[in-house]
């Protein structure tokens, strides 16, 4: 494994090989990078660290030449990647966030993308295919097919393949942009091997990272990013996730908040007596065991459950985006009951779902994040079928200024803002409609630390306005302190539901995996 | 449309001033500025000489020589089916390949063929059947389709309108194959085509002589044309204007393209007739487009001018109704008498009747006031759109025929 | 490359892009057999070449721009072989000029120029192809008839006479097949795959180091190559010069080239599926032409062809089991069976 990163790397161990010296970049008005600097050599793996939006991929980006900096200099060895092809050439490799391949085309075109001159191979057909398999059959640790088409393999193994495609050349300087997002667990480890071993070979590592422990395993250095600008470099054994959160966090505090309940207060006993939705004798599939649910106003239920166990088709089901095989549900409002069986009733009986993929359900990426905010408010505000642009104006201006969502212009495409800018843009659209109860499916999927904690205070400070929140999270910490009841799914029905006291992570996880015996459960239906 | 016409003569006539001033613009670069530069330039238009060398019309017996009189695109040299012995005996099958079938001249001219000459030509015995295809204005599919019905057996073939030079490798393959190739209506520059055509530019000239004698020879005249691109357009316009040249004190007053289609021709007069606020003396028109023409004036609230009425049965019956209106018109084109002069002089050559020249021409048929009441059917409206059509033995009589044949007979009576 | 190499039979059905036009061409030909067996005689296959071979080259010259993709459709191609077929005809005599290499290098070199200046516009402004390729259409299809007002001229009588062909061992043969193996030989070229890649996933190719640029210019200087030739073709079989008579080619050609299997988000078409397509079309209206249709005939094939365009896309997707997923989830939607992940 130590042999990955081919011979020919002549850089001596230590040297200084990335030079960014002050560089700023804008997109439009959002500021990505505001006078960064830091410094990365030979021989070692250097982590790039920060919160969505602090410039990190941005600075991926630059180094690859697919972008190119205000001001300031990226250098590499002295010379500029003015584009990725020159990128290439000077050895730099770049292994982006998104799993870009060539769909539709075979592994080993993948493998080779860019490698060829215009009109001449670099490498022998010969040669290629071989090299290609022994890499590729390492690094995945079983056979590759190099003529399969790569649309018909697994996200692991495409990870891989634009892992591969970094190291078959023979690279200099290497960045990994999130690269371990969509491995699996024994994939990560044979990850590190990989890095190690370029890292022995007198490669320059550069990893950029949410996962704060892979960091502590494997970086010599780290420096970290907040706002688009360096806040500091920690080297070797300062390299602890307390230490790193607050350097992005700009904080002092030594325990660095990551659960809900480091962040707010106990809370009182404000859960009110009137249910707010109620599902009778929910099936998700026609063999599950039926549910009973219900919640009051005024109360934040967490849903739970392992991936594919029917949380999401049941917070789906309650907001009327997909029809149980059997069950009745309705919202009460006012002591009058409303059915739901559609998307349409739900948004009458003032039931707001917030969906979980962000790109795929709740944006429109080609358009201004005011359109985005705007797209379900125009008809209910229009007056005679005409849009009343500034009423929605008045209601988008007045959530902007409710969750700070920070944003430039608010004719910007919404992809100019972070993700978590985003999420609180569907949020805000939500919102302006007054809803009673409010679903999300996941909400801080890929929304950074700073943003969480916005959320955690945003849901809160709704329930104790009187509304019912439905918070559907895969990450089990979110619920403890949040919430005051988590129900957990399992085999497409309710396995149990803790209250209280009860919400702890060990507690949610062993009822995710069918462990009854915990203290806490009130009693598992199966 | 000036430009349109040096242009035509600069490819067609050889030793013309216009082939000249195209040749002196050379190069591939200069084809474009070449063209427009071309249009600028205020060459005089030459016509051919018809009495080029290899030329048999002054052959011909004086009184068809004066068909030829204006004929400038087609080859008049001896027809390359003199001595035609088709590739088997009666009955024939034969082929009409059809380049569009979308509107009334050419479903009139299908209708003679299925309805009134298959049925008898079927019952002599000389003809077996009639295979039609269309290629809906595509010309690779109808030179495609043309090759396959000389493949599929055809003994001869015919046209409409073909395309002046782009069969010429299709009509090679037919005559290398024994297939005889009828084009009708002309235009054709191959030597291996037999062609069958009236001569629209004669046509034009005498209907616009007949316009400006009725006009006293003053005043302003409006020309309707047809397709602007089509070549038997292009002759009538020429004839037109040839015509009208005749009275000096006869002003043209404009040109608008009537497509030769009532409705669009129409709308060309009443646009041409809202700017032009001035009294207009006569309208030159060709057919289909004389009825818009004259619903145009009507719509308009002008006085009915003469018009040169050639063919639809609107403004014939306007004439009937008002005699003064015109004195004497010519019709160029009767959709069934010229399929079915084609389909004789098809016949005839089938039996080795043997044709004198390359291009048939027929000269067209006047009608004056008192051909009327044969000519329309009780009851036709002045709002008619249906063609005239003149009885096919004062049209083109056997006598006019045979004289272009070496060895004339009856082609019903004729051999297979 | 290697794997290309081993050519067979089932070689080309297992190829699934290739499927439907394969099927469709038996499917004809059989018809073709049985209905107008002229066809296969050394006139008909002489005529079925020369009529059907401007198309095939027209669809190859289009097949670069749909790889280089997104939404790569040449609208051009009819008023630029149109553009071409008078210079051929019209524009080399005047300069003394009519062998067969200044025919070819004239008619190459303007399709090449008019693809470069399409391609440097489409590359380097980022306008759609379909737009700029518009544009040249509509460009090209005015300033034709005004160049040439109407039909005329002669074609070199070595061109000229391929209208009239009763033999397919002629140049009507050896030049298709000398683009063939032209094509051939440049789709195995890296610079080939590279416009492939590009096609698949621009971004992907963009950050791999593949100058876009040059790239999706060289895909159009292969495109002018092929229009070239086809419109030498063209020129072969009208043997003289039109204004307007090129202009069909636009629908035929994109009608082909998407029977042939090309995919027009791009990455995803074969020289051989859009010859194939060509022929296909070719047939279509060969077989439609010996039923007797009368004067209804051209709607019949236009008809026709729509719905062998239809058919052929639902087929496709059938056989190449790109509709499956779909095909799956809504089965699922309407059993209303969600599928447990872990049990």
């Amino acid at each position: 494994m130590t042999t990955i990163a081919k011979p020919g790397v002549s850089q001596t161990p230590g040297a200084e090989v990335v030079t960014v010296r002050a560089v700023s970049k804008s997109f439009g008005e959002a500021r990505a990078l505001r006078s960064c600097s830091f410094s990365a050599r030979a021989g070692e793996v250097h982590a790039l660290v920060g919160e969505n939006g602090s410039g990190k991929s941005t600075m991926a980006k630059l180094l690859a030449g697919v972008l190119h900096p205000d001001t300031g200099s990226v250098t590499v060895n002295g010379e500029q990647p003015i584009s990725p092809h020159v990128a290439k050439a000077m050895g730099i490799a770049v292994v982006f966030q998104e799993i870009l391949v060539a769909e539709g085309s075979t592994v080993l075109d993948n493998l080779f993308l860019g490698d060829d001159g215009f009109f001449r191979a670099r490498l022998p057909q010969r040669e290629k295919r071989k090299r290609a398999q022994d890499l590729l059959n390492r690094l995945v640790g079983s056979e590759v097919d190099l003529d399969a088409n790569v649309d018909e393999l697994s996200l692991n193994t495409r990870q891989w393949i634009v892992i591969a495609r970094a190291l078959l050349g023979t690279p200099r300087v290497v960045v990994f942009d999130e690269s371990t997002a969509a491995l699996d667990h024994s994939s990560v480890e044979r990850f590190f091997e990989v890095v190690r071993g370029l890292k022995d070979s007198g490669v320059c590592v550069l990893i950029v990272t949410h996962r704060i422990h892979e960091l502590t395993a494997i970086c010599d250095r780290a420096t970290v990013l907040s706002d688009g600008a360096d806040v500091g470099t920690l080297v070797g054994g300062e390299i602890t996730e307390a230490k790193l959160l607050e350097m992005m966090r700009g904080r002092t505090q030594s325990d660095a908040p990551l659960r809900p309940s480091h962040q707010l207060a106990a809370r009182g006993t404000k859960v009110h007596k009137e249910e707010a939705l109620v599902a009778v004798g929910v099936r998700l599939t026609p063999d599950a065991a039926p549910i009973d649910f219900a919640i009051r106003a005024g109360e934040i239920v967490g849903l739970a459950g392992l991936e594919g166990h029917g949380q999401v088709e049941f917070i789906q089901v309650l907001t009327g985006f997909k029809r149980p095989v059997a069950g009745q549900i309705h919202a009460i409002a006012g002591g009058e009951r409303h059915p739901i069986d559609s998307a349409k009733s739900a948004d009458r009986a003032r039931v707001a779902y917030i969906p979980g993929d962000r790109k795929a359900e709740g944006l429109f990426p080609n358009l201004s994040v005011f359109e985005n905010f705007g797209i379900s408010r125009y008809r209910p505000t229009a007056r005679a079928g005409f849009i009343d642009r500034g009423k929605v104006q008045r209601m988008f201006l007045e959530q902007v200024k409710d969750l700070s969502i920070r944003l430039g212009r608010s004719n910007a495409p919404i992809n100019s803002l972070s993700g978590g800018n985003q999420q609180k843009v569907v949020i805000g659209r939500s919102l302006a409609a007054a809803p009673l109860v409010i679903a999300l499916n996941d909400p801080t999927r890929g929304v950074d630390i700073g943003a969480k904690n916005d959320l955690y205070v945003l849901l809160r400070s709704l329930a104790e306005e009187g509304k019912a929140v439905l918070f559907l999270s895969n990450e089990i910490e979110e619920f403890v302190g949040l919430c005051d009841r988590v129900v957990v799914f399992r085999l497409q029905s309710v396995f149990g539901t803790l209250e209280d006291g009860a919400v702890t992570s060990d507690g949610v996880l062993a009822a995710m995996f069918g462990y009854s015996d915990t203290e806490g459960l009130d009693g598992g239906r199966r | 449309m000036k430009k349109t016409e040096v242009f035509q003569s600069a490819e067609t006539v050889p030793n013309s001033d216009g082939r000249r001033a195209f040749l002196q613009k050379g190069g591939l670069a200069s084809l474009a500025v070449g063209g427009s530069m071309l249009g600028l330039l205020d060459v005089p238009r030459a016509f051919a000489d018809t009495a080029d060398a290899t030329s048999v019309v002054p052959s011909l017996p004086p009184e068809v020589q004066k068909y030829y009189e204006m004929v400038t695109t087609t080859p008049l040299g001896p027809s390359i089916y003199r001595d035609f012995k088709p590739k088997k005996s009666a009955p024939w099958l034969i082929g009409y390949a059809s380049s569009f079938g979308g509107n009334t001249w050419r479903i009139g001219a299908r209708t003679e063929l299925q309805e009134v000459l298959l049925p008898k030509y079927k019952a002599a015995g000389l003809v077996k059947d009639v295979i039609t295809t269309e290629a809906n204005l595509d010309l690779s599919k109808q030179i495609q389709q043309i090759r396959q019905l000389v493949d599929q057996g055809c003994d001869a073939i015919i046209t409409i309108g073909a395309a002046h030079t782009a069969l010429n490798g299709a009509i090679k393959y037919a005559y290398d194959h024994g297939v005889l190739f009828v084009a009708l209506q002309g235009g054709v520059s191959s030597p291996y085509a037999l062609q069958v055509s009236g001569n629209y530019a004669l046509c034009g000239k005498l209907q616009a002589q007949a316009l400006g004698k009725r006009m006293g020879g003053k005043g302003k005249v409006l020309i309707v044309q047809g397709i602007p691109q089509a070549q038997a357009s292009n002759d009538f316009q020429k004839g037109h204007e040839a015509g009208l040249k005749e009275y000096p004190d006869i002003k043209i007053a404009g040109t608008v393209a009537g497509n030769w289609v009532d409705s669009v021709a129409k709308t060309a007069v009443l646009q041409f007739l809202a700017t032009h606020p001035a009294a207009i003396g006569g309208i030159a028109a060709q057919s289909p487009g004389d009825l818009g023409a004259m619903s145009a004036l009507q719509q308009a609230g002008r006085p009915i001018v003469p018009i040169t009425a050639g063919g639809e049965m609107g403004p014939l019956a306007y004439w009937r109704d008002n005699p003064e209106w015109i004195d004497l018109t010519y019709q160029g084109w009767p959709p069934g008498n010229e399929m079915q002069e084609g389909w004789e002089v098809m016949l005839r050559t089938l039996q080795g009747q043997g044709p004198k020249i390359a291009s048939i021409m027929i000269g067209p048929g006047p009608i004056t006031h008192g051909d009327l009441a044969t000519f329309l059917p009780p009851g036709t409206t002045t709002s008619s759109n249906e063609w005239v059509s003149p009885p096919y033995q004062s049209w083109f009589p056997t006598k006019t025929m045979d004289m272009y044949f070496e060895r004339p007979a009856d082609p019903l009576q004729g051999k297979g | 490359m290697v794997a290309d190499a081993k050519w067979s039979a089932g070689r080309l059905i297992r190829q699934r892009s290739l499927r439907t036009p394969v099927i469709l061409l038996v499917i004809l030909l059989v018809i073709a057999a049985f209905h107008g067996p002229h066809l296969f005689t050394s006139d008909g296959l002489a005529g079925g070449l020369v009529g059907a071979a401007p198309l095939m080259l027209a669809t190859l010259a289009m097949t670069p721009i749909a790889i280089a993709g997104p939404a790569g459709v040449d609208l051009s191609i009819g008023p630029a072989m149109t553009l071409i077929n008078i210079a051929i005809v019209m524009g080399l005599p005047e300069i003394g000029l009519s062998s067969p290499l200044a025919v070819f290098a004239c008619a190459i070199g303007l399709g090449v120029l008019l693809q470069v200046v399409m391609g440097t516009l489409i590359a380097v402004l980022r306008v759609s192809t379909v737009v700029v390729t518009l544009a040249v259409y509509l460009v090209l299809d005015g300033m034709n008839s005004v160049i040439l007002p109407q039909s005329g001229g002669t074609a070199p009588d070595w061109l000229a006479s391929w209208g009239s062909a009763s033999t397919i061992f002629s140049l009507v043969l050896y030049v298709p097949l000398a683009a063939f193996v032209l094509w051939a030989l440049v789709s195995r070229t890296t610079f080939f795959r590279n416009i492939r890649l590009m096609g698949a996933n621009d971004r992907t190719a963009f950050v791999s180091g593949i100058p876009l640029i040059p790239t999706r210019i060289g895909a159009h200087v292969v495109a002018g190559v092929f229009v070239g030739i086809a419109s030498v073709m063209y020129t072969g079989l009208i043997g003289s010069a039109d204004p307007t008579a090129g202009t069909p080619y636009t629908l035929s050609a994109v009608t082909a080239l998407i029977i042939g299997g090309a995919s027009l988000g791009g990455g995803h078409a074969k020289g051989l599926g859009s010859v194939l397509g060509a022929i296909d079309i070719w047939l279509i209206s060969y077989v439609l032409s010996t039923f007797n249709f009368g004067l209804d005939a051209s709607y019949w094939v236009q008809f026709t062809t729509g719905a062998v365009l239809v058919a052929s896309l639902i087929a496709g997707g059938l056989l190449t089991g790109s509709s499956r997923p779909r095909l799956a989830r809504w089965r699922k939607r309407r059993g209303g069976q969600a599928e447990p992940g872990v049990s």
